[in-house]
């Protein structure tokens, strides 16, 4: 009976070890400068507000307002529909994860290896960024980075309800 | 005993299983339904002014590079002999030839500064005609000046354009663009570029962005698209309608399009684009030693672009070649340095010319930006 109860034991602290070995060795779970990023953006044209997050080891931004939310053609939620992929025009944009799988780069305190998609013209675009006071610089590009465009991003927060 | 260790075994999994879940969360993760209302009420932490955009919705895409040929038909060239001819003229032109060319036209544009408050870009281009000609028996200096057009034209430009946003609605565009055309080759059986032959062109324009589907603008411009220098206004209207199918695309009188959308990856372009360029013809055989070869036309035609994979867009165009002018100015009389005539100016050409429509077709490969 102790020999079974020291089994039941040994098993318990090994499924404790090994789950929490997996959480600690999650970089998601590591707070470094990387998730400085994480918070409310609105790009310099001022037309959405993109939520940036953490996701696993990577940092992703998802459009949460758009200040015109109505496609006056249809006079219904816009949707993505300049997007290349046929089945994903019916995508709504709100709710849109428009940067995706940037990875944090200590050395040069860049989030690198992401993409941005531009839902104005349906385009998907490599993408570096960069942050200083609250601004970010989100620059777009094809290939290589000489071939891109720049856009300055600022930061929000939500104001605390009364 | 053993039901116990069974359930232990299989704690032991889930618990991986879900350690392992989670470690692994991408893209495809499923979140939660949010409140987006609570987004509707945001104050600012960052500062950033805001600017308008160089673009607007739609337009055909901008080229970083592009790789093109471009063949045209026969046409029919009719010469004077060389002398000196008012622009109005009537003058006998009794010799006749066919002529044609092809050749490629390499263009790249990269941007040097490309941020919200400043686009600087510079850019340069490769453009050759390649004119073939059917030469007649005795024909004197018509036959002399073929021989010149087929030592082939060559055009090479460096060029910069600089888009300054003045704020959310106005905006200045500044282009400069110096070129090298002439019949020269940089082979040793033909004749050398001359610095001092450079042409000079800029264009200076004021324009307001009201909103994401209209930019337009105005402007000045110092030009040899009539194939001599000329100052002229000029006039941008980008448009795009609202229901975001067709649109225009205008620098008038440079070009002017009306821009038919038929989805993300096609548009299909029709109107005209006037080129033209000034070209020095080297080692005449004329008593005239500094020809300038004044050649214009007007580029009327269709103009389809295709998205073949990601930023690789294809183009083809097709239409008709309309001369404007192939007149020659012989710059002697100015000390080798160009002049201004304008559109009233009366100084003389050294040959009055003339070259008929003729077809053409012009593939391109580009890599763009939309």
């Amino acid at each position: 009976m102790n020999n079974m109860k020291k089994s039941i034991t040994l098993v318990g602290l090994l499924a404790l070890l090994f789950t929490i070995s997996s959480f600690t060795s999650n970089p998601a779970s590591v707070q470094d400068g990387g998730d400085d990023i994480i918070g409310i953006w609105e790009p310099s044209n001022g037309k959405a507000r993109v939520k940036i997050e953490k996701i696993g080891s990577k940092y992703y931004g998802k459009i949460v307002w758009l200040r015109e939310p109505i496609d006056p053609a249809t006079s219904k939620p816009k949707v993505d529909k300049n997007n290349e992929d046929e089945k994903m025009r019916n995508v709504p944009l709100r709710g849109y994860r428009m940067l995706k799988d940037f990875t944090y780069d200590e050395a040069s305190k860049e989030w690198t290896d992401g993409t941005i998609y531009d839902p104005e013209s349906g385009s998907l675009y490599n993408c570096v960024i960069t942050m200083k006071d609250d601004v970010l610089n989100i620059r777009g590009y094809v290939g290589v980075k000489a071939l891109g465009r720049t856009d300055t991003w600022k930061r929000l927060k939500l104001k605390k309800k009364n | 005993m053993k039901m116990v260790l069974k359930r232990a075994t299989f704690s032991l999994i889930v618990l991986s299983l879900a350690s392992v879940g989670f470690a692994q969360l991408d893209s495809n993760y499923v979140e939660e339904e949010e409140d987006y209302s609570m987004y509707d009420d945001v104050e600012d932490v960052g500062e950033i002014k805001t600017y308008c955009s160089p673009k607007i919705f739609d337009l055909s895409p901008n080229r970083f590079l592009s790789l093109g040929y471009d063949v045209t038909g026969s046409g029919t060239l009719k010469t004077s002999d060389e002398g000196a001819y008012k622009p109005d003229d009537d003058v006998a032109r009794n010799d006749q030839s066919d002529l044609k060319y092809h050749g490629i036209r390499i263009n790249a544009n990269i941007p040097v500064i490309s941020k919200s408050k400043l686009v600087w870009q510079i850019g340069g281009g490769f453009n050759q005609a390649r004119i073939a000609t059917n030469q007649i028996a005795n024909a004197g200096d018509h036959n002399l000046l073929l021989d010149e057009l087929e030592e082939n034209l060559t055009s090479i430009n460096l060029n910069t354009t600089i888009f300054k946003p003045l704020g959310e609605k106005n905006f200045l565009l500044l282009q400069v663009l110096a070129e090298q055309n002439g019949n020269y080759t940089f082979g040793s059986s033909g004749s050398s570029p001359d610095l001092a032959n450079t042409k000079y062109s800029a264009t200076g324009l004021w324009g307001k962005r009201p909103h994401d589907r209209l930019q337009w603008g105005v402007g000045v411009s110092r030009t040899y698209r009539a194939g001599e220098l000329n100052y002229i206004p000029v006039v941008m209207y980008n448009f795009t309608a609202e229901n975001r199918k067709w649109g225009t695309e205008i620098l008038f009188p440079a070009k002017a399009f009306y821009r038919r959308k038929i989805d993300s990856r096609n548009i299909l372009l029709a109107g005209f684009e006037l080129e033209g360029s000034s070209y020095r013809l080297y080692n005449t055989k004329f008593n005239a030693q500094n020809l300038e070869l004044r050649r214009s036309e007007i580029r009327l035609r269709l103009d389809y672009q295709k998205q073949l994979k990601g930023f690789i867009w294809m183009g083809i165009q097709a239409g008709a070649v309309l001369n404007y002018s192939y007149n020659t100015d012989d710059l002697t009389a100015t000390s080798n340095t160009d002049f201004y005539r304008g559109f009233f100016g009366d100084q003389t050409y050294a040959f009055s010319n003339a070259l008929s429509p003729m077809p053409y077709v012009n593939l391109s490969l580009n890599l763009v930006s939309k």
